[in-house]
C-alpha cells in the first residue's frame, strides 16, 4: 500500500481512539491556563489579616499538665487568629489548640463567633447562605476524619469559607471555579473515582496512542507540504 | 463538500501552528506518568524526620517583649538545641531558647544537620552559600547553603542561610521532571507559570486544532471504513472494476463491495497519485468513469471539489471517494498498471 495512503488511514483511526481524550485535554488545559491560579485559589475572597500577636503583655504559659500529657512534642508555635493569641502544638498526638490568655485548651467556638471570624475576613459582597458544622472534611477537601465549619455565601460562585472549630483558623475557601478546576485536573490526569490518575493505565494508553496518533500526524503533514511544492 | 475541505486545510494550518507544542505536550506527559514521583521529591533522599523531643516550654514572653510586632513564635529543637523561630513581617530569626542570643548559622552547622538527615548513599563533598539564583535553587528564598553530596542522583540539599532550615533537594530525577515541566509549562523562564499569554494562545490553537480533528474523525468515517474493516474477516459481494489505460491496456479486478475504490486499488497494489493520502483535497487521485452497470455518474460525489462541473459531466472522480456498488469500467493513467 501506498506509504501516504497507509499514513493517513493510520492517522484516522489512532484519532477515533484517542481523539476524545485530546479534546478533553485541550479543554481542560486552557482552563487552567486561562483562569489565573490565584483566582482559582480564592484569594480575592479574604481580606489580608493583620497577623500580629495580639495581647502580647497577657499571654500566660501554657499549663504544664497539659505538656506532659502530650510530651515529648514536635513544636509549639505562638501566634493569632482573629485577634486571639493561641499556642498550637504539634506532637504524635496531632495538633493541639491552647488558648494563649488563660493557657488551657481553646474551648470550641461557638456559631456566632465563627460567624463574627467569617465576616471579618470575607471580602466579597454577598451575604452568608449557611454554617454548618461538619463531622469531617468534605469531598472537596480531600475527606479528613476532623470535624470542620463550613460558611456559604450566596454568590454566583458559591463561595465557601472553611474555619477549623478550635483554632478559628481560615482552613480553605472554595468557589466554583475551584471546583470546576477540580473536575477538570481530574479529567486531565484521567483519574475516574479515584481510580487511574497520571500514572494509571488509562493515562499510559491514551497519551501514548495520541503520542502515536501526533507523530502520524506530523509525517503526513510533512508529505503534504513537500507534494504540494512539487 | 468545500465545508469539510475547508476544515482539512484548517487542520493542516493548525497542525503547523501548534503541532510541535502539541507533540512536547504528550511527551512530557507520558514523561510524567512514567517518572516516580517519591523519587523527584527526594524523600528517599532526605528524612527531615526527627523524632518529637521537646518535653517542657520555654518562656516565650521574653522573646515576645523583645519582638511586640512578632507574628509567629514557634518553640522547636534542632541537634538538641531548643529554638525560637520568630516571624517578624518579611523577617525571621532563629534564636536560642536559653541564652536568647541569635543562633549562629555557619557552615558547620549546616554540615552537621545535613550530615544527621541525608539518608542516601554518598559522602557529602561541598558545602557553598549561594546567593545567585539559578535553576537548581530558584525554588527556594537565597541566600541558601548548598551542600553536594557525590551519589549517582547528583543530591544538593539547600538550607536557608538566614534559619537553618531544609528548603529541598534537587537530584537529576528532579531536573529531568523540572525540564519537561518547563516544556509542558511553556514556562522558559522561572518555571511554574502557567497562566502567561505564551501558553494560553497556544491552548487556544490547540483546542481549535482538536475540535476540527474531531470534526474530521466524524465526517471522514463511515460505513466504507468499517466494512473495510470486516471484509478482512469475512466474504463479501464482490463487484468487477475493469482498469482501461489510453493506450488500450486493461486489466480486470474483484473488488469488495462498498470499498472506496482507492483502497481496493491499494489492496490489489495499484497505487494512484497522492499527497493527502485519501483526504479528497489534493485531487492527484481521479480517474475518469467510462461504464457503469449502475448510474454511478452522480452519486457519491463524495468530496469532488478539487473537479469542476464539466469535469464531472465527463465522467471524472476521485478514487479516494467513490466507493464500488457496480461493476463499472475506469481509465487510469498508463503508468499505473505499469
Amino acid at each position: 500500500m501506498k506509504r501516504i495512503f497507509w499514513l493517513r488511514k493510520t492517522h484516522k483511526w489512532l484519532a477515533l481512539l484517542a481523539g476524545i481524550q485530546v479534546l478533553i485535554w485541550s479543554i481542560s488545559g486552557l482552563y487552567m491556563t486561562v483562569v489565573d491560579i490565584d483566582i482559582i485559589h480564592g484569594d480575592h475572597l479574604v481580606k489580608p489579616q493583620k497577623a500580629e500577636i495580639v495581647d502580647s503583655t497577657k499571654i500566660v504559659a501554657i499549663k504544664p499538665s497539659i505538656i506532659s500529657e502530650l510530651a515529648p512534642l514536635q513544636s509549639i508555635r505562638l501566634k493569632s487568629y482573629f485577634d486571639h493569641p493561641v499556642y498550637e502544638i504539634r506532637s504524635e498526638k496531632g495538633l493541639v489548640i491552647v488558648d494563649a490568655l488563660t493557657g488551657t485548651r481553646k474551648e470550641r467556638l461557638s456559631k456566632e463567633s465563627i460567624e463574627k471570624q467569617a465576616d471579618q475576613i470575607y471580602a466579597g459582597q454577598a451575604s452568608i447562605a449557611s454554617i454548618n458544622l461538619l463531622n469531617e472534611y468534605p469531598g472537596e477537601l480531600g475527606g479528613r476524619k476532623q470535624s470542620i465549619w463550613q460558611v456559604e455565601y450566596d454568590d454566583w460562585l458559591l463561595s465557601t469559607l472553611y474555619f477549623d472549630p478550635n483554632s478559628g483558623r481560615l482552613v480553605s475557601k472554595r468557589t466554583d471555579l475551584w471546583r470546576a478546576f477540580d473536575f477538570l485536573w481530574l479529567l486531565h490526569i484521567m483519574e475516574y473515582k479515584g481510580v487511574g490518575g497520571m500514572t494509571g493505565i488509562f493515562f499510559r494508553i491514551f497519551s501514548i496512542t495520541s503520542l502515536l496518533m501526533a507523530l502520524f500526524g506530523s509525517w503526513l503533514l510533512f508529505y503534504r507540504l513537500k507534494g504540494e511544492h512539487q | 463538500m468545500t465545508f469539510i475541505n475547508n476544515f482539512k486545510r484548517l487542520h493542516k494550518w493548525l497542525a503547523l501552528l501548534v503541532g510541535i507544542q502539541l507533540l512536547l505536550w504528550v511527551i512530557s506527559g507520558i514523561v510524567f506518568s512514567f517518572i516516580d514521583h517519591r523519587v523527584v521529591n527526594g524523600g528517599f533522599i532526605y528524612g527531615d524526620n526527627q523524632k518529637p523531643q521537646i518535653t517542657e516550654l520555654e518562656d516565650f514572653s521574653k522573646i515576645l517583649a523583645r519582638y511586640p510586632t512578632a507574628t509567629e513564635i514557634s518553640q522547636y529543637v534542632l541537634l538538641g538545641q531548643p529554638l525560637f523561630k520568630v516571624v517578624v513581617g518579611e523577617d525571621v530569626k532563629v534564636i536560642d531558647a536559653k541564652s536568647l542570643e541569635d543562633l549562629v548559622i555557619d557552615k558547620a552547622l549546616i554540615e552537621q544537620i545535613a550530615e544527621k538527615n541525608y539518608i542516601g548513599g554518598g559522602r557529602l563533598v561541598e558545602a557553598i552559600l549561594v546567593s545567585e539564583i539559578n535553576d537548581d535553587n530558584r525554588r527556594f528564598n537565597l541566600p541558601s547553603w548548598q551542600i553536594n553530596f557525590d551519589d549517582e542522583f547528583e543530591t544538593h540539599l539547600y538550607f536557608s542561610a538566614k534559619t537553618g532550615q531544609y528548603q529541598g533537594v534537587s537530584t537529576n530525577s528532579w531536573r529531568t521532571f523540572d525540564f519537561f515541566m518547563m516544556l509542558h509549562f511553556m514556562d522558559y523562564g522561572q518555571r511554574g507559570d502557567f497562566n502567561h499569554w505564551l501558553i494560553i494562545f497556544a491552548a487556544i490553537v490547540l483546542l481549535f486544532f482538536s475540535m476540527s480533528g474531531m470534526l474530521l474523525v466524524y465526517s471522514s468515517f463511515s460505513r466504507k471504513d468499517f466494512v473495510m474493516l470486516i471484509n478482512r474477516f469475512y466474504q463479501h459481494k464482490k463487484f468487477t472494476v475493469t482498469l482501461v489505460t489510453e493506450n488500450g491496456e486493461k486489466k480486470k479486478l474483484k473488488i469488495d463491495r462498498d470499498v472506496r475504490l482507492m483502497d481496493a486499488l491499494s489492496d490489489q497494489n495499484i497505487e494512484l497519485d497522492s499527497v493527502c493520502g485519501g483526504g479528497g483535497i489534493c485531487g492527484f487521485c481521479r480517474v475518469k468513469l467510462i461504464n457503469a452497470d449502475k448510474d454511478v455518474l452522480l452519486d457519491h460525489l463524495g468530496d469532488h471539489d478539487t473537479l469542476n462541473d464539466e469535469e464531472l459531466k465527463q465522467g471524472y472522480r476521485l478514487a479516494c471517494q467513490l466507493s464500488v456498488d457496480s461493476n463499472i469500467e475506469i481509465e487510469v493513467p498508463a503508468e499505473v498498471l505499469s
